[in-house]
């Protein structure tokens, strides 16, 4: 989701489409930026289909359930999660309003971060995120194998100080990137 | 529970701008939380680990503690309380047979911390008061002095408008 509304807020600015990212050859476009010669292991993906969007946005899970099925299509590795509904006041009137809040997908790339470590599955961990709450998981990556690089490769104006500090190298996604990564046309 | 371990387990809640009138929120806790069980399982800190809680967003941390150490009977079991009447909220994971503990009011009773967190809550509450009047003092002394208070004390007489 993280990377999603950074496409929207490209989308903004360039008033181009770039939801349609192809989230496998922006990963591999960033290889370059890598010590020696890296290649990619697997490229795994993290999201929640959005029920709660269909009654306000009808067709919003076809889109994106089929945009699931293309990444997929690429070979990447998909974990949907879920969005669980939450009371929330309005910090202006004071008034109550269910707002809803992406579950389990922060856990499981931690613990999918600590298991690629623990196992041994990678040299180099690449996190395309601008979540704070992944930090601890990244200290503890370090920790338990101080040898392997984990790479925080922030979606444009996703980039968070904490995160880009705590990781061994930091990098920002740009506009141009999202717009030469999109997939075809169906 | 002294100030200092106060002080750390607020480290991780967010506390908006109109903090106490909007509730603080918890940040991060849930990964803090996944991470540290992850890992003291996967270093064999421990044989096995209890994760007590309802959270459904955990069941990736326990999902991977069985990837990590698949065992039988697996490293991780699952822990909730029971409360009379209700169903269990206690987490479980697809095609795994976690051991689960229930525990009871009874139980509870026994283990209560009974610490008025909220007082220890004020305490931080004037801390945060005194930082912040310390950098109004600190503007303060770089502002030029005051000249309407020495006019008016030294010629209680004149009036701007010159009468």
């Amino acid at each position: 989701m993280n990377l999603y509304h950074s496409a929207l807020d490209a989308e903004r600015v360039t008033r181009r489409l770039l939801r349609g990212l192809d989230v496998s050859a922006l990963c591999r476009s960033y290889l370059h930026a890598l010590p020696g010669r890296s290649a990619v292991t697997s490229v795994m993906y993290f999201s929640a289909v959005a029920h709660h969007r269909e009654s306000r946005r009808p067709g919003t899970v076809t889109r994106q359930v089929a945009y699931f099925k293309a990444l997929e299509a690429t070979g990447v590795q998909l974990h949907l999660g879920h969005f669980k509904a939450k009371n929330q006041l309005c910090p202006l009137c004071g008034g109550g309003f269910v707002g809803w809040e992406e579950k389990e997908t922060d856990v499981a790339i931690g613990a999918r971060l600590l298991e690629l470590i623990c196992k041994d599955m990678c040299d180099t961990a690449v996190l395309v995120t601008g979540d704070t709450d992944l930090v601890p998981a990244i200290r503890a990556a370090r920790r338990l194998d101080p040898t392997k690089d984990i790479v925080a490769l922030q979606p444009y104006r996703r980039v968070n100080r904490e995160l880009s500090r705590c990781a061994d190298r930091a990098l920002t996604i740009r506009v141009a990137s999202y717009a030469r990564h999109q997939l075809p046309e169906v | 529970m002294n100030a200092a371990d106060a002080e750390e387990c607020l480290a991780g809640i967010d506390h908006p701008n109109d903090w106490p009138r909007r509730a603080a929120q918890e940040k991060g806790i849930d990964v803090a939380l996944a991470v540290d069980f992850v890992v003291m399982v996967a270093n064999r800190a421990c044989d096995v680990g209890i994760l007590f809680s309802s959270d459904t967003d955990l069941v990736p941390a326990l999902e991977a503690v069985l990837a990590l150490r698949p065992q039988d009977p697996p490293a991780c079991e699952v822990a909730a309380w029971a409360a009379p009447g209700g169903r269990p909220r206690s987490l479980s994971v697809r095609e795994a047979r976690l051991r689960r503990h229930l525990l009871t009011e009874g139980e509870y009773r026994s283990v209560a911390d009974l610490t008025d967190v909220s007082r220890v809550l004020h305490v931080r509450g004037a801390v945060r008061i005194e930082v912040l009047a310390l950098h109004v003092d600190d503007k303060q002394g770089d502002l030029p002095v005051p000249k309407v208070a020495d006019h008016v004390s030294s010629r209680p007489d004149a009036h701007p408008d010159g009468t």
